[in-house]
């Protein structure tokens, strides 16, 4: 179908109507120009100095070459989970500068350092490395850090595979609790945005559209675990399940388990009363319970779901219907199969704010 | 807000110079609506078009060779609005449409509107470049990175979701 129906394009045109006209100056773009070339002399200096290092550590870069050229070590089986141990409760949307418990003001903005909310009520901020900044990010239980995110390619290098902007790679980097890039590579693939989930010592685990990928660290070899048609990209996943909402089906939360035969189970949908939007989905480490945040009639709530019956176990607010122009997130962390620690955060435009809660 | 850095002299003769005021001028508007539309908020969109339009300027001797440069910068906004930048401002809930700064639109174009935002992004950037944008199928996949299957695909199946919603509302 290459024609447009006419009352289809009267429609659309009459949908952009109703915005009013474009507000800016041409003033405020030839500013931002000028701001880019700024920068980029900046990066360009920057860039310059890196090159003579690099000449001066040659000799050291071929002696890491030939260590890296060894044969790969095959990955140790993946270690026995304890599943008592609370999870980390990472702020993937934090993007400002915070304070916890009076302490002084953290600033967190994914694109030089991430951070984690600890139990003790610190902020515990890493840095970003590897890539310009880090979509997602998981910290595993040595410390090290499973990272997502862009990379811009040098000019004149450009990749044309798909939808989004030519010359960036989508890097997935492994970084030591020491700050240095263990493992880097390009995942991007043509037409299939790509988000981590979460990832173990071996495996990162990957959302390519509506469908959810194991990643092995070591070799790159990805294996399809589910296809959840209609997913929503609010989903969280886990070694052996999977927790999404279905556009056709929005507040009705849902989990597919993948036992070790390849086989697939699929609970039921649960229903959150007066949802509007779902925020986010948390599985606990076992996969039979899940945390869910929603915007609800009253403001932000967050449920946790017994997933095996499909039953709310607690639904309780945990923020104020945002205002005008705010931007709330709100963060999850099973502490046990019964309680879950979180975070709101709120971006008013002018401040940003912490609100930490423990549901029950 | 940025110092401006040149004289508003050297700014005269600079625009005179290259021709891109004229584009901008005659494009920045439908390409903000069309942004508009596509992402659902009025400010990121300018902040988009803006975005974009100082990206033109910086390569103006390349972008306005292009067959469709209207068509680049709607790309490029469009793509760094949804880069991981924006994504804490795109995780805000929509703002309700009281609050919005609208003309009083016609009860057809809201109607329009809640059908546009029923359809995913993409299908919406496709439908908007093809709409507001006047650009062909193969504009609109060069405009967009895309293939002219892929923008066929999107668009059908943005034209069956928009007809379906908008025959249900009358």
């Amino acid at each position: 179908m290459d024609e447009i129906p006419r009352d289809v394009a009267v429609a659309v045109r009459q949908a952009a109507e109703t915005t009013i006209g474009y507000p800016g100056a041409l003033d405020d773009v030839y500013r931002r120009a000028a701001d880019r070339r700024r920068r980029q002399r900046y990066v360009g200096a920057v860039a310059g100095f890196v090159a003579v290092l690099m000449v001066v550590g040659a000799g050291f870069a071929l002696r890491t070459r030939e260590r890296a050229s060894l044969p790969v070590v095959e990955p140790s089986p993946a270690p026995s989970i304890t599943h008592d141990r609370p999870q980390r409760l990472l702020l993937h949307h934090a993007a400002g500068s915070y304070r916890s418990g009076g302490r002084a003001a953290v600033t967190i903005d994914r694109r030089e350092r991430v951070g984690e909310l600890l139990g003790d009520g610190r902020l515990q901020t890493y840095a970003v490395a590897g890539t310009e900044g880090w979509d997602e990010f998981t910290v595993l239980d040595d410390g090290r850090v499973v990272a997502l995110g862009p990379r811009d390619l040098p000019p004149g290098v450009e990749i044309t595979d798909g939808p989004y902007p030519k010359g960036v790679a989508v890097d997935l980097v492994v970084v030591g609790p020491d700050g240095k890039v263990e493992r880097s590579r390009n995942v991007r693939q043509k037409d299939r945005p790509v988000v981590l989930a979460t990832a173990t010592e071996t495996t990162a685990y990957l959302w390519r559209n509506d469908a959810y990928y194991s990643h092995d660290l070591a070799t790159g070899r990805e294996s399809l675990l589910v296809r959840i048609p209609g997913a929503t990209t609010a989903g969280d996943g886990i070694a052996t399940a999977v927790a999404y909402d279905l556009a056709s089906n929005m507040c009705h939360p849902q989990v597919r388990h993948v036992t070790s035969d390849g086989s697939i189970r699929e609970s039921r949908p649960v229903n959150l009363p007066g949802c509007a939007m779902v925020f986010g989905l948390r599985l606990n480490r076992d996969g039979d319970r899940l945390a869910a945040s929603y915007l609800g009639q009253d403001g932000w709530r967050v449920a946790l779901l017994d997933v095996e019956a499909g039953r709310v176990l607690i639904d309780r607010q945990v923020a104020a219907t945002p205002g005008h122009g705010q931007g709330t997130a709100v963060e999850l962390a099973w502490q046990d199969d019964q309680s879950v620690r979180g975070a709101v955060l709120i971006d008013s435009g002018t401040r940003e704010l912490l609100m930490p809660f423990t549901v029950p | 807000m940025v110092v401006p850095t040149t004289s508003a002299g050297d700014a005269s003769a600079r625009r005179d110079a290259d021709g891109f005021e004229a584009f901008y001028r005659a494009n920045v508007d439908r390409v903000y609506r069309a942004l508009a539309v596509t992402l659902r908020r009025d400010d990121l969109a300018h902040e988009a078009v803006d975005e974009a339009m100082a990206r033109a300027y910086a390569r103006w001797p390349v972008v306005g060779e292009l067959e469709s440069p209207a068509g680049w910068v709607f790309r490029v906004g469009f793509n760094w609005a949804t880069s991981w930048r924006r994504k804490l401002r795109r995780e805000r809930p929509p703002v309700e449409d009281d609050a919005h700064p609208h003309h009083g639109p016609p009860d057809g174009a809201i109607v329009a509107r809640d059908a546009l935002a029923m359809l995913p992004a993409p299908q919406r950037a496709v439908l908007t470049c093809r709409i507001l944008l006047d650009l062909s199928t193969a504009e609109t996949a060069a405009a967009l990175g895309l293939t002219e299957g892929t923008v066929k695909s999107r668009l059908s199946r943005g034209l069956a979701t928009l007809r379906s919603a908008l025959s249900t509302e009358e």
